[in-house]
């Protein structure tokens, strides 16, 4: 009872005989309708005030899409450099677009979200040896709230994860004899309502001159109780993407960038190739050009990624691994983020965070789902 | 109490609705506005009577339902306007007249004030400490001692070192 309560008592304020004197007294559709716009670092502490907060957001599917068209994007990272990744993996809940401008400071001693779960090594009759025992899995990306991690070596092996529901499910691996992934990303298709794996590779054997490289799209089937891929069709290059480009091939990457499948290019400019509507070579465009020799008040070497458009028509960007930069297409402005106290981001992706379970989000049955760490989801607690 | 509806002779001249609040008060209100809640909007279609008892939402609580409501029903103002008030509205207002105000927007089915309330209902509690939750909102710890270490040791994670608010 605080001392405004007492004084409207006091003054004779009276209160109808249904109010509500807690806040758990509200409604859940009500209670719901606040923890959903919740931060959720805070969400996940208000979750310790009470069992009625706890059992709004466990295993409530109102809940889940509720707080999934409401939520805020944050950031997810991962330290360390692409060949010594740590295990550890961070979420930052910075408000992205108020937030830039500002230094944000990230404690690389904070709790970690979660740990990346060990993977068994697999013995190769080929090489006579066990080959992936130390368990370099790299934040690939994130989409609907799923991370990406795939391991890059002899044995290319992934895994998608939900770490709010602490759920995660293995790929299975790709035929990695005949050809190099270049770039890997997560993706969903609203027009096919599938999940897809697209991959750019460069085959190993063959002559320089066709060497190049080819995107495909790996499809998600189902056979027997895993998501296994299955290769499903080829992306061409675009049209315009010259030799000497097609050979830089740390220099490409593809993503998602406004909605739609995106391929850059830092051989000379960064180039942003879009694919606004699906189909062949010719349904590329180039639609940003990005100096990226003016900004030479930062002496950094090394690529660039687009990561998103932002709501002002900036460009997201993350500068050699270390430095969030923002783009601005009409004025060619850049602005940092830097992190303080890091020398290396690793990986750094957008997230949105969703309480949806793999089972549902990827609409796969029998799914075989595991649980990241020791951290269980707690459920309901009667 | 009759509030009229400051909208001068010009809308006057058009339907207005009578709300009564629990308290026994009365509000003139346009029909514009009143139909801009879900819940008036079906008594209207369904009754010839122009009078609403509510019986369930105090004078306080009405008084600002309306007054949003005849913000919003008003054509003469731009959206970059209504969005400023709705902002204004819900500024420096207690918890506990939040609270009244959320439960009369989910009876009314007022939606965006309802949204407007909750986000900023769940502004005042975000990086908070539970206990301040708790004893600024009258909650019930209803957790066991092992039930609640069980569950913060699950959601540690989420327990970083920075600064949460105790004021």
């Amino acid at each position: 009872m605080n001392v405004y309560k007492l004084f409207l008592k006091f003054i004779g304020y009276r209160t109808p005989a249904t109010m509500p004197e807690s806040l758990t007294d509200l409604p859940p559709n009500i209670l719901s309708e606040i923890l959903s716009r919740l931060p959720i670092k805070s969400l996940f502490v208000c979750r310790s005030v009470c069992k009625t907060f706890l059992n709004l957001t466990s295993s409530n599917p109102h809940f889940n899409a509720l707080h999934f068209s409401k939520t805020a994007q944050n950031l997810i990272i991962q330290f360390g450099s692409s060949y010594q990744p740590t295990r550890l993996v961070h979420l930052v809940d910075s408000e992205l677009d108020t937030a830039f401008g500002f230094r944000l400071k990230v404690n690389v001693k904070e709790k970690a979200m979660f740990q990346i779960p060990k993977f068994p090594a697999k013995y190769f009759e080929e090489y006579r040896m066990y080959i992936g025992d130390e368990n370099n899995f790299v934040l690939v990306n994130s989409c609907n709230g799923l991370l990406y991690f795939a391991e890059r070596s002899v044995c290319e092996r992934s895994f998608i994860c939900n770490p709010i529901t602490n759920e995660y499910v293995t790929l299975l691996e790709y035929d990695v004899e005949k050809n190099l992934t270049m770039g890997l990303w997560f993706g969903f298709s609203p027009e096919e309502n599938l999940y897809k794996v697209l991959r750019i590779f460069a085959t190993v054997s063959g002559t320089p001159s066709q060497d190049g490289f080819k995107m495909e799209y790996w499809a998600q089937v189902h056979v027997g109780s895993s998501i296994s891929m299955k290769k499903n069709s080829e992306i061409a290059p675009p049209l315009d993407f010259g030799l000497e480009q097609q050979m830089n091939k740390h220099g490409m990457s593809i993503g998602v960038l406004g909605g739609y499948l995106c391929l850059s290019d830092d051989t000379w400019d960064l180039d942003i190739w879009v694919m606004k509507k699906f189909g062949g070579q010719d349904c590329w465009s180039k639609e940003f050009v990005v100096d990226t020799s003016i900004h030479m008040d930062k002496p950094l070497e090394g690529p660039f990624r687009p990561l998103q458009i932002l709501s002002d028509g900036k460009i997201l960007m993350i500068w050699a691994n270390r430095v969030l930069v923002t783009y601005d297409p009409k004025t060619k402005d850049f602005g940092y983020l830097e992190f303080d106290g890091v020398e290396s981001l690793g990986k750094v992706v957008l997230y949105t965070p969703s309480f949806f379970p793999l089972k549902d989000a990827l609409m796969v049955d029998n799914l075989t789902v595991q649980n990241m760490t020791s951290r269980e989801n707690p459920g309901l607690i009667e | 109490m009759v509030t009229t509806d400051e909208k001068g002779p010009l809308t006057a001249k058009k339907k207005s609705v009578i709300i009564r609040s629990c308290d026994g008060d009365e509000f003139l209100v346009s029909e514009s506005a009143a139909v801009l809640s879900t819940s008036l909007k079906k008594i209207l279609e369904e009754k010839e009577d122009r009078l609403i008892h509510l019986s369930d939402i105090d004078n306080k609580t009405l008084a600002m339902v309306i007054a949003y409501l005849s913000t919003h029903a008003d054509d003469g103002l731009s959206d970059d306007l209504k969005r400023s008030f709705d902002q204004e509205f819900v500024s420096g207002k207690e918890f506990d007249v939040l609270k009244y105000l959320v439960l009369a927007t989910d009876t009314l089915q007022v939606t965006c004030l309802c949204y407007t309330v909750a986000k900023k209902m769940a502004d005042i509690m975000k990086n908070k400490l539970v206990e301040w939750v708790r004893r600024e909102f009258d909650i019930q710890n209803d957790y066991t001692p092992e039930a609640e270490a069980e569950i913060r040791r699950l959601d540690a994670w989420a327990w970083d070192d920075r600064q949460l608010e105790d004021d």
